[in-house]
């Protein structure tokens, strides 16, 4: 389904780059605050093989984060290409960040900052990759070039695995740890708004820019489907 | 009865029923105890069977789903469910199918749409309606149900797929295995027990042949009312257990935090049927049974043999004997032995009683041989000295007299004193003769009615001819008459007892007057008298007495018994055969005769007579 909203928003996107004139750009930002389901508790012991398949109450120490974004995006959004570079690195077994919002040509190094081997992969369509074994202090980097959602995994650890948003606009913001997002100088007009929470949850709101900029705030609070 | 009269048939039937009961009751009590024994280890069997079946199924499960759950775990399993697409999945799926032997694996994402299939080869699986584990695992929970199909059920363990933290499911793994006949079939290899899966009292799958299969359904329906199957020509034991996958045994039957864990899946009246062959056990007893037969047989039949064998050690020599005093018996020859060698194994009592009986018969004809030696040793030996004595006497005074004859010389005087003193010898030869032959003879008397006063007083003159000095005194019972009897004999019997008294008042005044000489003429010593007493009387109603009585010198009391005896005699002249005679007579005319007598007094003779003695 994200699959389909992103190429919904390639489509929509390309047809409103044939939309004569650019509006002049507001200084508008969209700001607001992500509940996510499953708030925070006491670490408890990893659940390993044997307790899968078992109800556990098991709640990880990092805080948890949302994407939010605008499915439609505004045209010159596709015309500020900006490639640069992310990391995602192996820490104490875990994907750092957990959640990576990037820009589509982006390129993403893959650091193993732990003192055993890691096997970073994914299978997903819009970049499968397969980085291979690796020790501490290598690293290895992908390109991203598809929108779309790439699911990280390792090999190894099959209890590691990462979200890799390829956006292919600039209008994106990953929540901060008090779920906080702020999204700077959206140009004004109406646009759909979602919220993406770890591909369990996601809300999508309208949203309309004034002309004369300014803040938008819209809050979402995401339940488990 | 019969047959129990005889002491063999007695032996040998006891012998012979003891032993047939002993070994009977042996045989029955061993063979009662085999064949309980058999029937206690087929069920035990069969309960181990059920037992094992129930581990196996346990264990497969629980591997089965160990193998789901390390392979739910897999990265590369998880990235391809995450794609949500199915030619990426398949392969993957393929791959883990073929690694963990199952016979079906199935991949769906939390969706529920189908990502990766595998089914058993001929099998096409219904995925219109998901099956009952795989919502279970959708919850979250590890699902196991039992699905049937033709000619197996298959069981399906699910488990969820998760991936990310916290663990979110994002699709089912489902692996299955199918309990089939090549399932049952190893099975059987392993317990030697049939074995049948059925679903709703139909038989799915079974290591019975096909026709056996109407009777075990029908057993299945009767619904615990029996225990035993008939089918195909067997009789089987039968036990049923449930496959519940719900309530079924699990190596994870609890949680970490020991709440039980239960699954979703509902019963589809599944179940396993362990049958053992009753028949088979019965005929492996066969062989024993036989040989118990075949030793109760010959048992019985030594039984028998040793019986007969003994009891004849008995009866042999029993015959042996039996058979010699029948002719003893028949014989009248009391002086037969035994004629019979005992074997060393005939009955110890039995020779016994063979050697006695042989002892007693040579004592009898011991006995026998002295008695008659004796008997002809006296007699003959008093006969011999009466003959010497009563013979020789005459003979010597015909010698003497001949003497003169033979010479020649001899006047007609002494020729007819010579004559007459041989004619006086020859009568007393004939005489003596006569005597012997009459006591030799048995006697035939002649019987006619007599005067009995008129016998008694002959008798008396006759008998008191030759005795001048004895005064004989007759008192006679007038009103006896006539008797009948042998009026000759009777005479001659009571002449010789009246002169043998006669004799005895003789001997006595002898002998008073001899004593009397010697002492002198001062003795005054009276004179014994000199008469004999003869006295008639009736004794009783048909028998009479005739009583001699004397004053004579008596008998002497160690002589008296032998008055009777033949040549018996206390004078040195007569053949002695007097008495014998006359008790002759008395006894063969119905009479009886008693003498008493005390040396010195005198002597009493009582003749005891019946009237009548035809």
């Amino acid at each position: 389904m994200l699959r389909l909203a992103c190429v919904f928003a390639l489509c929509a996107a390309l047809s409103l780059a044939e939309a004569a004139g650019a509006r002049a750009p507001a200084a508008a930002t969209i700001r607001g605050r992500v509940n996510i389901p499953n708030p925070l508790s006491a670490a408890l012991p990893r659940p390993g093989i044997a307790d899968l398949g078992r109800d556990t109450n098991y709640q990880p120490a990092a805080p948890r984060r949302a994407v939010v974004y605008l499915e439609t995006a505004p045209q010159p959004a596709f015309e500020e290409g900006v490639a640069g570079r992310a990391t995602m690195k192996q820490e104490h077994e875990t994907f750092v960040p957990h959640v990576l919002a990037i820009r589509a040509g982006t390129v993403v190094d893959f650091p193993n900052g732990d003192p055993f081997f890691h096997n970073v992969f994914s299978l997903s369509k819009p970049q499968p990759f397969d980085l291979g074994r690796y020790a501490k202090g290598r690293s290895k980097s992908v390109q991203f070039d598809e929108p779309g959602i790439v699911r990280v995994f390792c090999e190894i650890h099959s209890h590691m695995s990462a979200f890799i948003l390829v956006f292919s606009h600039r209008f994106f913001a990953v929540t901060d740890d008090d779920g906080r997002y702020r999204i700077e100088r959206v140009p004004a007009g109406t646009y759909t708004l979602t919220a993406w929470y770890e591909a369990v949850a996601q809300q999508s709101r309208p949203v309309t820019v004034p002309e004369q900029g300014g803040a938008v705030d819209v809050d979402f609070t995401l339940r488990d489907r | 009865m019969k047959l129990l009269s005889s002491l063999t048939n007695r032996i040998f039937l006891a012998s012979a029923a003891l032993a047939m009961l002993c070994t009977g009751t042996a045989i029955y009590l061993v063979n009662a105890r085999v064949t309980a024994s058999a029937e206690e280890e087929l069920q035990r069997r069969l309960r181990q069977t059920g037992a094992l079946v129930d581990q196996q199924r346990a264990t497969v499960s629980g591997l089965f789903t160990v193998l789901a759950r390390t392979v739910a775990d897999l990265p590369k399993l998880k990235a391809a469910v995450d794609t949500h697409d199915p030619p990426t999945v398949q392969p993957i799926a393929a791959e883990y199918r073929e690694a963990v032997h199952a016979d079906m694996l199935l991949v769906d994402d939390q969706a529920g749409r189908v990502l990766g299939s595998i089914a058993p080869p001929g099998v096409v699986l219904d995925l219109a309606s998901p099956l009952p584990s795989v919502a279970d695992a959708h919850a979250g929970r590890e699902g196991q149900a039992l699905l049937p199909l033709h000619g197996a059920l298959l069981e399906l363990i699910s488990v969820p797929i998760a991936a990310g933290e916290p663990a979110q499911i994002v699709g089912t793994l489902t692996l299955g295995f199918l309990l089939d006949d090549a399932l049952a079939g190893r099975f059987k290899q392993l317990t030697g027990s049939e074995i049948a899966f059925a679903v709703r009292g139909r038989v799915v799958a079974s290591t019975l042949a096909a026709p056996a299969r109407p009777s075990l359904e029908a057993f299945l329906r009767a619904n615990g009312r029996q225990n035993d199957v008939a089918a195909d020509g067997e009789h089987y034991v039968a036990l049923r257990r449930p496959l519940d996958p719900s309530v079924g045994p699990s190596l994870f039957a609890t949680r970490r935090d020991g709440t039980p864990r239960t699954a979703g899946g509902r019963s589809a009246e599944t179940e396993v049927v362990i049958l053992r062959s009753r028949s088979e056990s019965l005929r492996l007893l066969r062989p024993i049974q036989a040989a118990l037969l075949a030793t109760g047989l010959v048992a019985v039949l030594l039984a028998i043999a040793l019986s007969y064998t003994i009891a004849r050690t008995i009866t042999r020599p029993l015959a042996a004997i039996t058979d010699v005093m029948k002719q003893m018996a028949a014989t009248g020859d009391l002086t037969r032995k035994i004629d019979w060698q005992p074997s060393r194994w005939d009955d110890e009592d039995a020779q016994l009683l063979a050697r006695t009986f042989n002892t007693l018969t040579g004592s009898i004809t011991r006995f026998q041989r002295e008695a008659a030696e004796r008997e002809r040793l006296s007699a003959r030996g008093r006969l011999s000295t009466v003959i010497a004595h009563e013979v020789r006497n005459p003979l010597m005074i015909i010698k003497a007299s001949l003497r003169p004859l033979t010479r020649g010389s001899a006047t007609p005087t002494e020729v007819r004193e010579a004559a007459a003193d041989i004619d006086e010898e020859v009568q007393r030869l004939n005489r003596l003769t006569n005597e012997v032959l009459d006591f030799a003879r048995p006697m035939r008397f002649d019987l006619a009615p007599v005067d009995l006063a008129e016998l008694c007083e002959a008798a008396a003159t006759a008998a008191g001819a030759g005795f001048a000095a004895v005064s004989i005194r007759v008192t006679l019972d007038r009103t006896i008459g006539l008797v009948v009897t042998d009026a000759e004999r009777l005479r001659s019997a009571l002449v010789n007892v009246i002169v043998n008294a006669c004799h005895a008042v003789t001997e006595r005044a002898t002998a008073h007057a001899g004593a009397a000489e010697r002492a002198g003429a001062g003795s005054r010593a009276a004179a014994p008298p000199p008469d004999v007493q003869l006295v008639t009387q009736r004794c009783g109603p048909d028998r009479f007495e005739i009583v001699v009585r004397d004053g004579g010198i008596g008998i002497e009391a160690s002589e008296l018994p032998r008055v009777f005896d033949p040549y018996f005699t206390t004078k040195r002249a007569g053949t002695g055969l007097g008495l014998a005679i006359t008790r002759n007579i008395i006894e063969g005319l119905g009479g009886a005769i008693r003498v008493t007598s005390q040396r010195g007094v005198g002597t009493e003779v009582r003749i005891e007579l019946p009237v009548d003695a035809a």
